[in-house]
Order: structure tokens, then sequence, then C-alpha cells
């Protein structure tokens, strides 16, 4: 029993190490998934977009990173919280 | 294959000039002639009915009316099902709102005239050793030339973005095990792979397409732009401007074509000035009495385009 809890104990020290690892790098990856998609539907809020054919084209592509994106907008409601404690931690 | 692109204001006569050079070219090149123009008129001058599929109109002579509404309604149609398809669900962007915008968004007749271009030049390919494409008015016609160069930059720019987005998924997945995203209960993985991501499979291929278009237009040994114009000043400064607008796009550009000249003094000054100003030698189409029409009347006034110096070698 003891053993199992220091097994746990050690698998999450290991995950939350791999986590905080790439925190950074998931934020960027955030971010930037996030622009590929403002750029494609950009034209319809005033930003400076590809012509509209190769937004078509692209926009059936993105389906799954939009839903994801959605679902992340809705439960993440604090950006800049999450941008202070990337660079405090 | 072999494109030469007539352009030039409307009104100018660009069709009759166009059909003549198609007629005159026929008789040792398999010639399709293409009106892109909503405004069409090729049927009336070749002195018969066309339709979206060649009819042929002599030996070696082919033409085309491309219905550009039909064009523009299947581009949205099409356009329209793929979205709705995709994104109907979705509800945290309002698609009917889209729709709308596109159907309404500036530059869809040129997004259409330029997959006409493409899909009249893949299906001729090896079929055709030259197609002459008569064009709608001058604005329109360079905005649709312009098209590929800047729908490259913008691919060329997307898909340098989506490779940095796709190293660094995989470099996160190779730390963290493959990641699922649950979503009204349906698990989802974004891909990590060139080869799985549909948006760069879509836009290299979009690309290939377009770069075909771009490497045709400004290869001089395969196309040129011939500009037509009527010997009055409106129609030297928009032929002008188009020339400054070709030259920024890398087209090759043949000699002018002057039509309706009536031989006027102030008339053979104005061509002599566009000559010097545009550093192209003109070919002066005289001004007739009868609007020419049918195979025999534009042979005749192929007699004096004399372009063969012009013409893109192939």
């Amino acid at each position: 029993m003891k053993l199992q809890a220091v097994w746990q104990f050690l698998r999450d020290l290991g995950d939350a190490f791999r986590s905080r690892s790439t925190e950074y790098a998931e934020f960027e990856l955030r971010e930037m998934e996030n622009i590929f998609a403002l750029l494609l539907v950009g034209s319809f809020i005033g930003i400076p977009s590809p012509p509209s054919n190769i937004s078509v084209r692209l926009l059936p592509h993105i389906v799954r990173e939009m839903y994801v994106m959605g679902s992340r907008a809705r439960d993440l409601s604090d950006i800049s919280g999450e941008v202070f404690g990337l660079f405090a931690g | 294959m072999r494109a030469i692109f007539v352009i030039g204001k409307g009104g100018v006569g660009k069709t009759t000039c166009a059909a003549a050079m198609a007629v005159s070219l026929s008789k040792r090149l398999r010639t399709l002639v293409v009106s892109l123009d909503p405004a069409h008129n090729l049927g009336d001058v070749l002195g018969t009915q066309l339709s979206g599929s060649a009819r042929e109109i002599a030996g070696g002579l082919s033409a085309i009316e491309v219905d550009m509404e039909a064009a523009i309604k299947d581009y949205l149609e099409e356009s329209a099902r793929k979205l709705k398809d995709m994104y109907g669900y979705l509800k945290v962007i309002n698609i009917e709102g889209y729709l709308d915008t596109i159907r309404l968004s500036p530059g869809i007749e040129e997004y259409a005239t330029l997959e006409a271009i493409e899909a009249i030049l893949s299906a001729n390919e090896g079929q055709r050793d030259l197609i002459v494409f008569d064009t709608p008015p001058t604005g329109l016609t360079l905005r649709v030339l312009a098209l590929p160069k800047v729908s490259l930059i913008w691919g060329e720019r997307l898909v340098r973005l989506r490779r940095e987005i796709l190293r660094k998924r995989s470099a996160i997945q190779k730390i963290q095990g493959e990641r699922k995203f649950m979503l009204d209960g349906k698990e989802y993985t974004l891909t990590t792979t060139e080869e799985g991501d549909g948006v760069i499979q879509e836009l290299l291929d979009y690309m290939k397409r377009v770069e075909k278009v771009n490497e045709l237009q400004t290869d001089p040994k395969r196309s040129v732009v011939i500009p037509v114009m009527n010997p009055d000043r409106l129609s030297l400064f928009e032929t002008r401007r188009a020339f400054d607008t070709l030259d920024k796009l890398s087209m090759p550009i043949g000699a002018l074509v002057v039509n309706k000249f009536s031989g006027k003094k102030e008339e053979t000054n104005l061509i002599a000035r566009a000559e010097a100003e545009l550093h192209r030698p003109a070919r002066k189409i005289p001004l007739l009495e009868r609007e020419p029409v049918g195979v025999d009347a534009l042979e005749e006034i192929s007699g004096c385009l004399d372009l063969e110096e012009w013409l893109p070698r192939g």
C-alpha cells in the first residue's frame, strides 16, 4: 500500500515536471493556433486576411481546432493570469 | 501550351481582336478562344452560338464562352456547402452570417475568374497548343492576373506558420504523449504530421495549382498579354496604367493593338505618342464600316495584326 502511494507520488511528480517543462511551449502553440484561425476568419472582423478563397478552402480542415479553441475560450477566462503565471513561475 | 491574354478598356474591341488572332493562329496551332468577359459577345463576333463547352468553329479553332454568373454561383455554392457541412454545428461562430458576408465579399468575381482560367488550362493541357483569353475590362482583369502572386505570398506565409504549429505540437507530444480533447462527450486528437494535416495538404495543393497559372503568366516563352486600345486619350491613359501593373507582375507584354483607327492626324499623333511611351509598336486596325462577323471577316482583320514576333515561342 505504502509502496503504491510512493509510486503514485513519483508518477505525479514526473507528470508535474513534464507539464511544467512544456507549459511555455503549449502556451505558444495555443497562441499560434489562435493566430492561424484568426488569419483565416479575420476578414470578417476587419483584419487583413488572405484572399477569401484560401480561407474558404482551409476552414473545413480546421474544424477540430476551432472546436478545441471554442472549448478553451469557454474554460479559460483569465489569459493575463496565465501569462503572468508562466513568467512568474 | 501557350496563352494569349487580350486586355483593354471596355468597348475597345478586345473580343474582335482576340477572335481575329485565334482565327489566324488556328491555321497552324490547335487553338481555343475563351471569353471570360461577363458581357459575352464572342459568339456574336464568330457568328455562332457558344456555351461553356468548347464548340468547334473551323479546322483548328474552338471557342468557349464561360458563363461567369454561373461560375460565381457554383463557386459560392460549393464554398457554402463545404462550410455548412463542417461548421453547421458550431455555435461559437455565426456561420450563416459568414456565408452572407462571403456572398457580398469584394473579390468574389476575381476568384471565380481565376478558378475558371485554372480549370480551362488544366482541362486543355496537351489537347491545345494555344489558348486565347478574351478578358473582362482592364480593372477586373488586372486584379485577376495579380491574384496568383498574392495567393502565393499568403500561401507561403500560412504554410510556414502551419509547419511551426505542427513542429511545436509534435515536440509537446513527444514529452506529454498524445493529447486528447474531450468535447461534448467526443474524444479529439490534433494531428502533428504534415501528411495527416488537411490544412497543409490543401494549402500545398492550392499553391501548386496557382503556381502553374503564375508560371504560365510570367513566362515569355509561354504567354503574352496583348493590350488593345482605341486611338483616344482615355484609352491611352488606361493602357499606360495597365502596362505599369503588368510590369510589376512581371508579365510579358506584346505589341499594342490600336482598333478603330480612322486615319485622322490627331489619331496618328496619339498612336506615335503611345508607341514612344509604351516602347511597343502599334498594329492598327482601321475603323470599319461594318462590324466584322464570322471567320472570313475576322481573317481579313488578322492581316492588320502581324503579331508573329510577339507571340510566345513555346
